[in-house]
């Protein structure tokens, strides 16, 4: 079976609802979605502009989902979408839209542009108009477990190393604990010293978790690709693992799209809701905290400034929770214009860091990063997403800017309370 | 012997109207109900916040704009608010258009003088100006304009600039002033329903939707 | 009838003091904006012209305009006016009836050939000239026939001026105004239902005067027909400053607040009521309360209703609005089944993928 141009506007049509009906009526052209997003500030090159990104789509809505647009389309007032539209589009439906949703949040008439360049990526996948890239790593998932392909034995490596460090047990595929743990591959690959913190965390909160063999991978190339089918057999895995093992719940790490695909998309997608409750690591964290249960020594006292997910504050909802937990543990935290809900895009999300294509443009839309982190001048940034975390450190790199990056479940971690913690003071001071 | 400008006044009013009104309420009706039957799978996954009321709340809270994104497009911002306010005090508050609501729904409130009338409507016919130079000379905006907006433009323009007109006598007969004036309301009426002058019907919905989707995820909208 | 004696000995055996004649003169001049310069021309002319017949028509007519000309506040100085002209037939003043009355008329035809006045009030049924006639005569042949040694035609009240009440929707004996039949002698039209009486004298006198008065495109002379009411009214600040009566009787009406609201037709229709007034300048409709009804406009009995105003539609909308918004449900939903049809379809011919099948075969 072979992309087509016609599966892919099946594909679309299938995403028009009303919600995308009454976005394309109440659109007035006014352009201010192009101020609010990294591609366009940067470039200036109106061609970005977000709304512009989904005209295919539009035409598809108003010749086949509205009487008055049929009439158009008869008198080809209206153009059907071709195969080459498709390609032409491909750019700025993927290259140049990490679905960081600013867009959809300045929109005067309630546009949720975001939402719909998800659904627009629907069409371009099914026909064959997804970056290679995201492909490769939709079939490394699919087949060996993970967007970079065989990670099991890097896992094992990993929890291994962790279990020596702190001296607490991790358990794989323990049934009837409270939480089953997934990890996306690049904290597996280039962070694995979550491991560590989240054992001490629920150690010292008296949690029980584990790990699945079969479904330890949270990163859903799916989303990012925009293909449903994709998408929906990546989240069945979990579901089904997570429901074999009995657990409360399955905890979504420091990963953006993973919390997306889950929380949100993921009972949609597989059409039942789930036996157990979903909760990012972070919301988790903030639990522990209120409840007492997060108790911490000593503050950090470097300058620290926070970077938000997109897709975990502005499309996911978890604005205060990091901030509480930064509070706790810093002593000197700043925050940047425009913190919080309105944060700047990395620039990596969506696909675009995966994607070579999208490189210069990239590097270009960090500008606006740049500029915010320029005026804070902060020793260290920390943020709670993985891909976020990688993408920050190259890019930084290639600006030549000296900050570290630091993951906040580390970071906090770092401030526990615990034996660990008293052990490694104790041998700093003998 | 007949006055032709009071026939044609009576015509505008008349089957001018009927037709516009027709065309008016049937394609509006036509177009939401069209949008509302397509209707939307229902979202399983559990809320975090409460979406309806945040779908409510943002019907009313998009109308401001975001923090410091206004002198990033200060035309559009600006010349959009003094535009929609000037052309909602001129149409609201004029007494004989309030007569008109008073005649179909019984309804009355009190009018506007002339004064703040006439500086709504001078006010926001500059501000129309001010929108269709940049749809002219600003790179997002020229991208984004077609036909659409330089006739909705224009159409919302006429009905200010004939109804001053007609007002204060500056030219021509004031019976034939008026008689244009509401034609000019009839080609506005005419046209919504096929323009993006829908905007104003269904920006209600949109930022329903919008509002529900953050809402349910405890995100702000 | 033409050696009945001048008006300066009808004033004498009157007792009308010169100064009295002098000022009705004066007044005449400026309620028709003109110069004091002109008031001696208006006394000599009065008083000295030798006075025209005047033929006076009355067809499809109520007879308002005669009871408003002789409702005049000043009898005698009317009365004057009428001494000043020789009124050689008319149904309502005239002493004679029958055939003497109808040889009253063609003797002055005949003898002041080409240089009689006529006045006409009331409409000319066409449909059927039988709906009006006199002595057997019908509207129509009248007409034509007193209308042929005519020197000019004044047109009295809007039914011989635009066809009035009798043209009205739907018109059911054909009725026109007089300037629709004659249409080969001056025809001055001083509209009204009825006009102001001094309207009308003052139109008279000023014919006597200076002749045709200037005209508007309707016919009408500017002298009286130049302004609209809403541009004299009196309540015209209760309108700037958006004051308006909802209802009769209510607080806005009992503070003579502006009318627009209650019908008026003020915008729209010329006149000098709210100048000159009626009954010496007592009142005028708005000012006792009741919104203009455009009486010297064409067509103001179709001019949507009285108590309509001029900014509301004149049809039957409401039942429209209705009826359009079940016609654009059904469109709508057809529309919408008709697109979730093709969705449903979309969602049928659904090929579920994997990854890898998401490359095009090339």
């Amino acid at each position: 079976m072979s992309a087509t141009l016609e599966r892919g506007l099946n594909a679309l049509r299938e995403q028009i609802d009303a919600p995308v009906a009454s976005f394309f009526s109440s659109c007035v052209s006014c352009g201010l979605c192009a101020e609010a997003c990294i591609f366009y500030r940067s470039t200036e090159d109106p061609k970005y502009t977000p709304i512009r990104k989904l005209d295919l789509m539009r035409r598809i809505w108003s010749r086949e989902f509205t009487l008055l647009g049929r009439i158009a389309g008869m008198f080809g007032l209206v153009k059907p979408v071709t195969d080459d539209d498709l390609k032409e589009w491909e750019t700025l439906v993927y290259d140049s839209c990490t679905m960081c949703g600013r867009c959809s949040l300045v929109c005067p008439v309630g546009n949720d542009i975001t939402m719909m360049i998800r659904k627009m990526r629907e069409g371009m996948s099914a026909s064959g108009h997804a970056p290679v890239e995201l492909i490769g790593a939709a079939e490394r998932h699919t087949d060996k477990g993970s967007p970079m392909g065989e990670l099991q034995p890097a896992l094992h490596a990993q929890v291994k190393h962790a279990i020596a460090e702190t001296g607490i047990e991790i358990e794989f595929d323990k049934p009837g604990v409270d939480y089953m743990v997934i990890l996306s591959a690049q904290e597996i690959a280039e962070f694995p010293d979550v491991l560590a913190a989240m054992s001490r965390i629920f150690k010292k909160a008296e949690l029980t978790w584990t790990i699945s063999n079969e479904a330890f991978e949270a990163t859903n190339v799916g989303i990012q690709l925009g293909n449903r089918d994709v998408a929906r057999m990546l989240v069945q895995r979990v579901v089904d693992a997570a429901e074999k093992l009995g657990v409360k719940g399955v905890i979504s790490p420091e990963c953006g799209h993973a919390y997306q695909a889950l929380r949100w998309e993921g009972p949609n997608l597989i059409g039942r809701p789930y036996k157990f409750e979903v909760i990012h690591i972070i919301e988790l964290l903030d639990k522990l905290r209120g409840e007492g249960k997060l108790k911490t020594k000593g503050k950090n006292s470097q300058k620290l400034t926070f970077h938000d997910p997109c897709q975990i504050n502005r499309r996911g909802g978890i604005n205060q929770e990091p901030r509480r937990l930064m509070n706790m543990i810093a002593e000197n935290f700043v925050e940047t214009d425009d913190a919080g809900t309105m944060n700047w895009c990395c620039g990596g999300g969506g696909g675009v860091g995966a994607n070579e294509r999208a490189e210069p443009l990239r590097h270009q839309a960090f500008k606006l990063k740049k500029t915010q982190l320029d005026k804070v001048e902060p020793e260290a940034i920390v943020t709670m997403c993985a891909y976020c975390h990688h993408t920050l450190d190259n890019v930084l790199e290639e600006f030549n800017m000296e900050q570290e990056v630091l993951g906040l479940t580390e970071l906090v971690a770092e401030y526990l309370d615990d034996d660990l913690n008293d052990k490694n003071a104790a041998g700093a001071d003998a | 012997m007949n006055n032709p400008a009071f026939d044609l006044l009576m015509w505008a009013r008349g089957p001018a109207f009927d037709i516009a009104l027709i065309v008016f309420i049937g394609g509006i009706v036509l177009r939401v109900v069209e949008i509302i039957i397509l209707g939307r799978k229902k979202d399983m996954a559990p809320p975090k916040g409460n979406p309806v009321a945040q779908g409510i709340r943002t019907i009313f809270s998009r109308s401001a704009p975001r923090e410091g994104l206004v002198k990033f497009a200060p035309i559009t911002y600006v010349g959009g608010y003094i535009f929609h306010l000037g052309f909602f005090i001129a149409f609201f508050f004029f007494a004989p258009h309030i007569a008109l609501f008073t005649d179909a729904f019984g309804v009355s409130w009190p009018a506007a003088g002339r004064v703040i009338i006439e500086s709504a409507t001078a006010l926001a016919v500059l501000a129309l100006i001010a929108l269709t130079y940049s749809r002219f000379t600003d790179p997002v905006r020229k991208a984004l304009t077609t036909f659409d907006d330089y006739v909705v433009l224009l159409l919302s323009a006429l009905p200010l600039i004939t109804g001053y007109v007609a007002v204060n006598k500056l030219f021509g007969d004031p019976t034939m002033m008026m008689a244009i004036h509401i034609l000019s309301v009839n080609a506005l009426l005419i046209a919504f329903p096929f323009t993006k002058l829908m905007h104003a019907v269904t920006f209600v919905m949109a930022r329903y939707y919008n509002g529900t989707i953050q809402g349910r995820k405890g995100a702000e909208s | 009838m033409a050696n009945k004696p001048m008006l300066s000995e009808l004033m004498k055996t009157h007792g009308i003091s010169r100064r009295a004649f002098i000022k009705y003169c004066t007044s005449l001049a400026s309620v028709m904006a003109l110069s004091p310069a002109m008031v001696p021309r208006i006394a000599e002319a009065l008083e000295n012209a030798p006075r025209p017949s005047v033929i006076w028509l009355s067809f499809q007519e109520c007879t308002g305009c005669t009871e408003a000309i002789t409702r005049s506040h000043a009898p005698t100085i009317e009365d004057l006016i009428f001494n000043a002209i020789s009124l050689d037939y008319h149904h309502t003043l005239q002493a004679a009836s029958g055939h003497a009355a109808e040889a009253a008329r063609e003797h002055a035809m005949k003898e002041h050939y080409g240089k009689y006045v006529v006045v006409v009030d009331g409409s000319i049924p066409i449909k059927d000239p039988g709906y009006s006639c006199i002595a057997g005569i019908s509207n129509l042949d009248m007409l034509k026939e007193t209308a042929a040694g005519a020197a000019a035609i004044v047109s009295v009240g809007t039914c011989a001026a635009y066809g009035g009440v009798g043209h009205a929707d739907p018109n059911p004996t054909g009725a026109v105004a007089v300037s629709e039949i004659i249409k080969d002698k001056p025809i001055i039209n001083v509209p009204g239902c009825p006009p102001i009486p001094v309207v009308m004298t003052g139109v008279l006198a000023h014919f006597l005067t200076f002749g045709i008065p200037e005209l508007d495109e309707l016919g009408r002379p500017k002298a009286f027909f130049g302004e609209s009411i809403h541009d004299r009214c009196y309540r015209r600040p209760f309108y700037d400053k958006g004051m308006f009566a909802e209802s009769f009787d209510d607080e806005g009406a009992r503070g003579g607040w502006c009318l627009y609201k209650l019908g008026c037709k003020g915008p729209t229709t010329k006149s000098a009521c709210a100048t000159v007034k009626w009954n010496n300048g007592v009142s005028f409709p708005i000012e006792a309360g009741h919104p203009c009804l455009g009486c010297t406009e064409p067509d103001f009995w179709d001019n949507g209703g009285f108590y309509k105003p001029l900014s509301v539609p004149a049809g039957d909308y409401r039942k429209l609005g209705l009826a359009a918004v079940a016609g654009g449900a059904a469109a709508g939903v057809a529309g919408a089944l008709l697109a979730k049809a093709g969705k449903a379809k979309a969602a049928k011919a659904h090929e579920t993928v994997d990854a890898h099948d998401l490359e095009k075969s090339s």
